[in-house]
């Protein structure tokens, strides 16, 4: 039962006050209050840390833990592709809640905004440590620790993401996102969630090369790595099928200049 | 702890515990609109608010984290108590129909406005994304908005929609709903809101099995928990078998069921009711109580069911169950109800064919979902039983629950209060009975509302049926023959078992001139949540398997399906003689079909969305395809039912009108304050409408089977006619000239050639110490004929035949609905329909293991369509034709606009790719399976 709720003025008071036994970091709470998980006992708003800005700077564009959904959108400068993510939470009204920092605290496996940031090279920036940690590794390891902020480099880079759901509210069968190269760095991938146990990241040289392998090559190619697993509304077969298409399709389009995020 | 914010402009502090539920706490606080629709999923956006300006929900939020922010609901709207300028524009856009999402989405157009003054389509789509609207099929919102929009420069703007009867003042205008005020405005309207402090709750404890037997059940531990009031189960629950299917007495289904039964049936079903003093301790105690179960083998499906030798779901009580009427039922075998009948002679009829189709087709499980869930209230008015009640048949409901109880009729009242939604589940009686039961023994007021998992393991859906359509015809489209067999799936019980899969075929064969017709039914039970009534009663599934066959079939011959149409469809004047032996268990009549549009609704359909040229994408992989399906309903049951109505003259010349009816939100009460209005010659606000209170107004058998309009309306126009003729008499005697001369002036006086008199000079003349006494037209309505409604519904839609991918890309049907009384909430009923059949056709399905469990409990995992799911370019056009038996011509309109989704889109995808995709619903993976890609 929830028997209180703090709200800190300073990281340091944060980090304290989650020491307390059931104490919990608040997002959104869209998770967290929908009976998500075990119910915590002390809630910690975030909502005096300074937590919700987004920067946009020459080397990158760095979110802060309690930026919404919503406002990803609706702030110039955050790559095309993370907005496409945050977008793919159907409810206007969700996103106004659900926050990154829930997010990554959270790593649900059905998350598009994680895989999307994946494909940007991001790093997590949490409080216990000066360095931010890659989102790769964030994603296997899920510290427990308060997430501070997201850092996306600036590599000119471009990626699309794609969902595959029963309705635009369902909950996800399949996440693909394909990056393309920029002018400043950074490699081509794909990254493929069956939003169930795996997820799996595709950074093979040739995908870096033009012109790019044909479409046929990029399905075998992603039907030998992605082992998908069957849910409610789709089977393990047509998961496979559908994310070797979509990588594929995206990939081209992004060199091709056709794809939106 | 204190928790102090704003809650509409005003600064207010209350004690909460940090973490209730804000939804909960903001109702505590007297604020009703903050509703729960799902508890706490974070789908239906019924709980939605204005935090700090921003959209949220109530729900998903706790007490403590309001401290020092402001909160606005719908209830800050209000100006001076009259509704807002938004609020008006969403009445006049006739957006507020069941309405128990309406409150959140004034909020939410409000805050799109504040943002964003002049919003594009787009906004406006992003602004209603988070809020589930079952009814509307949200097309009228974006008149809503425009409207708004445009009022806060010109209050008078108004949105031209189209009128119908220039020769009538009322019937075919637009006007607001007569009860559309309190909607909109979020005021205390539903069951929830007359639920008083002190009242007990009901938690029901159900079956994890799909069949068992109970071989003990101890309760001790629960009724020992302090607040436990009572605790039912088989053991002390009235032994009455009964069916839960609110139909006219006698039911055509078997009665099956037992309030309590030691054999659990399904995953879900009943094994203990416990009534507590409040919810957390009822739910406490029913984790209490231990259940002994002897797990029997399950039936999961049709084939189970039939199987020889397989397990018979009604084993441990064949002896019991009886059947008023003969319905084809033979429970040992499984079969609830079976039918079959005839016209002509098929086998000679495929003899003449010179070619023959004969395919099987099936549907899936799929659920009403109404925002309000199931929930009623009862308790005890001295020695009389008061049922408030969210159904759409109040006097079923009585009947059964006194039957039940052992009590008699006059002990009773049921209330219909406004209903949040109930498309079909709400004619049967799911949790009446067990709470007037907890009432009447324990003399205690009892509140119980489902849950959303319960309006998915313990609700009743659409019947699944697999179908297998034969169908031939000539070289030149000349049908000659249909077969039409079916086997439903009725679930654990027989409630509509037969009449649903009869309806499939009367709303579906009759649709076709052809002189031999034939077909099949059985409904088999098996170890599953009940089927029962949803809007259109198996005509969608009827309507996709002759539908699609009539495709199929028009393809085998090469000719174009709409010629095909054309060259074979029902005309005005035809007699359908099928209906004889499609009579509900009882002999059937034939009807003459006395108006029909549809020529006419192919003719504008097909203009419109462009018949016979065939679509283009940039993408190479996206193919166009077009679509179409022709589709009727009934109005009512000829020979079967009836409604009765009194209308009242009021001391100051006004009227009241007491109807039995019950309006499920499709705005019934509105037809019958227009009907009242135009025979009596005044203004709609001097009509008010009481309907539903078995107290108060007089029988009537309830919203079903598209009878409102037509039975419910015919009577209120005959009892209006009687008052009228009452009125007339007594105007001739005064002026003493004979009755010829007088009639009925609007806006309100008895006119004769030698003067007049004011109806509130007569009202009052007739209530003075030498009066007559109150002047009342009183009538019921019975009939042996059909105002038959008609319709076209075409489409166009884009396949990515790589991904699968479908896009409906545009969506026009054409409705012949007689005269149109409400064209704008017609429009809308329409709207809801096509959302909702688009939804059961791509998209809804309850899914189960292979235990019988349902996986799909929550509105988002079942596939609900929202707004994204709404195709760009969907429209709705009304043709009035004019049916010599409906009021003023009217027909009926909710019912139909669900028939004619799944063919069109099927025969469409056809169109596009090449392959029939034969089962619901239509997925991107049947597709690519279809096509051989993995
Ligand atoms: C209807 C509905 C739909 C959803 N749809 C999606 C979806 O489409 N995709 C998806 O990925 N998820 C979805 N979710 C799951 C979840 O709500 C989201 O992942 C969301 O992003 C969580 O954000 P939040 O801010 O609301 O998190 P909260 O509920 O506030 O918190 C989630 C978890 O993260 C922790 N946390 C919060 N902030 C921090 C922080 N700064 N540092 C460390 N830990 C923190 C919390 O303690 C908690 O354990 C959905 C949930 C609901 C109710
Ligand atoms: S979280 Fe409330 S209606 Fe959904």
């Amino acid at each position: 039962m929830i028997t209180d709720i703090v709200r800190p003025n300073t990281v340091a008071e944060a980090l304290r006050a989650k020491s307390m036994p059931g104490a919990a970091y608040l997002g959104g709470g869209t998770w967290l209050n929908a009976g998500g998980g075990p119910e915590p006992s002390i809630l910690i708003s975030l909502e005096n840390l300074g937590l919700a800005t987004i920067e946009v700077a020459e080397e990158g564009c760095t979110i802060g833990a309690a930026v919404s959904f919503q406002q990803l959108i609706d702030t110039a400068g955050v790559p095309g592709a993370v907005k496409a993510a945050a977008r793919l939470t159907a409810s206007r009204t969700l996103r106004n809640m659900q926050t990154v920092g829930g997010e990554l605290g959270l790593c649900p496996a059905d998350s598009a905004l994680i895989p999307v940031l994946v494909a940007l090279d991001a790093a997590v920036l949490l409080a216990g440590s000066r360095k931010p940690l890659p989102i790769g590794d964030f994603w296997v390891d899920k510290p427990d620790d308060l997430v501070l902020s997201v850092t996306i480099p600036e590599e000119g880079r471009t990626a699309a993401v794609r969902a595959v759901s029963r309705t635009s509210h369902s909950p996800r069968s399949l996440v693909v996102v394909a990056g393309a190269p920029g002018r400043n760095g950074g490699q081509a991938c794909m990254v493929l969630s069956d939003c169930r146990e795996e997820c799996v990241v595709i950074r093979e040289p040739e995908l870096n090369r033009w012109p790019l392998p044909t479409r046929e090559k990029i399905e075998e190619m992603v039907r030998a790595a992605f082992s998908p697993t069957a849910d409610i509304h789709a089977s393990a077969a047509y998961k496979r099928y559908v994310a070797a298409v979509l990588a594929a399709d995206l990939l081209h389009g992004l060199a091709a200049g056709k794809v939106t995020a | 702890m204190k928790v102090s914010f704003t809650l509409n402009r005003l600064a207010r502090t209350v004690t909460a515990e940090p973490g209730e539920c804000l939804q909960v706490l903001l109702q505590r606080m007297g604020i009703p609109s903050v509703r729960s629709a799902d508890d706490r999923d974070g789908f239906a956006g019924a709980d939605t608010i204005l935090f700090d300006g921003r959209a949220m929900l109530a729900g998903l939020m706790v007490a403590a984290q309001a401290d020092g922010h402001s909160i606005e609901t719908v209830e800050s709207l209000l100006e001076n108590g009259r509704l807002s300028a938004l609020q008006g524009a969403m009445l006049d856009a006739g957006v507020v129909q069941s309405a128990y999402t309406s409150p959140a989405s004034a909020l939410l157009i409000e805050e799109l406005l504040r943002r964003s003054p002049e919003p594009t389509e787009d906004e406006v789509r992003d602004a209603l994304s988070g809020v589930f609207s079952r009814a509307t099929g949200y097309r009228q919102f974006f008149q809503a908005v425009e409207l708004a929009r445009k009022r806060r420069t010109d209050p008078a703007f108004t949105i031209p929609i189209e009128e119908f009867r220039d020769d009538l003042r009322v019937v075919g205008k637009v006007r607001r709903r007569v009860d559309g005020v309190k909607l909109v405005a979020g005021m205390k309207a539903y069951v929830e809101d007359r639920v008083e402090q002190g009242s007990c709750v009901l938690v029901m404890l159900r079956s994890p099995h799909a069949h068992a037997r109970i071989r003990g059940i101890d309760t001790a531990a629960a009724l020992a928990l302090p607040g436990v009031v009572a605790v039912i189960t088989h053991l002390n629950c009235p032994d009455i078998m009964y069916t839960f299917a609110g139909q006219g007495y006698p039911e055509p289904s078997p009665y099956d069921f037992r309030m309590f039964s030691p054999v659990v049936r399904h995953v879900g079903d009943r094994v203990a009711a416990v009534v507590a003093e409040d919810a957390a301790i009822a739910a406490e105690a029913a984790g209490l109580i231990v259940v002994d179960y002897e797990v029997l083998p399950a039936v999961l499906s049709i084939n189970d069911a039939m199987a020889s030798g397989a397990p018979v779901v009604h084993g441990d009580q064949l002896e019991r169950i009886t059947c008023e009427l003969s319905i084809g039922s033979d429970a040992k075998r499984n079969l609830a109800a079976s039918a079959s009948g005839a016209v002509g002679d098929v086998e000679k009829g495929f003899a003449e064919a010179d070619a023959v189709v004969e395919r099987s087709y099936t549907t899936s499980k799929v659920q009403c979902t109404p925002l309000e869930s199931h929930v009623v209230y009862t308790r005890m008015d001295g020695d009389r039983l008061v049922i408030h009640a969210s159904t759409q048949v109040p006097w079923h409901l009585r009947r059964i629950v006194g039957r039940i109880l052992g009590i008699r009729e006059n002990r009773i009242r049921v209330i219909k209060e406004r209903m949040g939604g109930g498309y079909g589940s709400k004619q049967d009686i799911l949790l009446e009975d067990v709470c007037a039961w907890a009432t009447f023994t324990t003399g205690r007021s009892v509140f119980y509302k489902y849950t959303r998992e319960e309006e998915f393991i313990a609700a009743t859906t659409r019947h699944p049926i697999r179908y297998t359509v034969k169908m031939g015809a000539k070289k030149d489209g000349t049908l000659t023959a249909i077969q039409l067999t079916g086997d439903a799936d009725t679930g654990a019980f027989g409630n509509h078992a037969l009449t649903v899969p009869m309806n499939s075929c009367s709303k579906s064969l009759p649709l076709w001139r052809c002189a031999n017709m034939a077909f099949d039914l059985r409904s088999w039970y098996t170890n599953v949540v009940s089927s029962g009534a949803y809007q259109g009663y198996g005509a969608p599934q009827g309507s996709f398997a002759v539908q699609m066959a009539a495709a199929e079939l028009a393809a085998t011959l090469g000719i174009d399906l709409l010629t095909f149409i054309r060259k074979n469809h029902v005309r005005q004047g035809d007699v359908l003689e099928i209906l004889k032996s499609l009579g509900e268990g009882r002999p059937g009549e034939a009807v003459t079909v006395g108006s029909c549009g549809l020529d006419k609704a192919l003719e504008e359909g097909a203009a419109s969305i462009g018949w016979g040229v065939r679509g283009a994408d940039s993408d190479p992989d996206v193919r166009v395809g077009k679509g179409v399906a022709f589709i009727q309903q009934g109005s009512g049951l000829p020979g079967l039912d009836q409604a009765c109505a009194n209308v009242k003259l009021l001391s100051d010349g006004t009227f009241m009108v007491l109807s039995g009816g019950s309006d499920l939100g499709t705005g019934l009460d509105t037809v019958l304050a227009k009907v009242t209005a135009e025979t009596l010659c005044c203004d709609m606000d001097n009509v008010a409408v009481l309907t539903g209170d078995t107290d108060m107004t007089p029988f009537d058998k309830g919203a079903y089977a598209s009878s409102g309009t037509f039975f419910t309306g015919n009577a209120v126009l005959k009892a209006a006619q009687a008052l009228a003729d009452r009125m007339i008499d007594m105007v001739a005697g005064i002026l003493k000239e004979p009755r010829e001369g007088v009639h009925l002036a609007h806006p309100g006086v008895v006119q004769g050639t030698k003067g007049s008199i004011a109806y509130a000079a007569l009202a009052h003349r007739c209530s003075t110490g030498h009066g007559e006494g109150e002047l009342m037209g009183s009538a019921a309505f019975v009939t042996h004929e059909n105002a038959i409604p008609y319709g076209a519904h075409f489409c166009e839609v884009a396949v990515n035949a790589r991904t699968g991918a479908i896009d409906v890309r545009r969506y026009h049907a054409v409705h012949d609905s007689g005269t149109p009384i409400n064209p704008d909430l017609a429009m809308g009923q329409v709207y809801g329909g096509i959302l909702k059949s688009i939804g059961h056709a791509l998209y809804e399905e309850m899914i189960f293991d292979a235990d019988g469990r349902c996986l799909t409990t929550g509105l988002a995992d079942y596939g609900a369509p929202m707004i994204q799911e709404l195709p760009r370019d969907v429209r709705v056009r009304l043709i009035q034709t004019d049916d010599a038996f409906g009021p003023f011509g009217g027909k009926s309109v909710a019912e139909i606009s669900v028939n004619g989704a799944a063919p069109a889109l099927a025969i469409a995808i056809h169109d596009a790719v090449g392959v029939w995709i034969r089962d619901w619903p239509l997925t991107p993976e049947k597709i690519l399976s279809a096509l051989g890609r993995f």
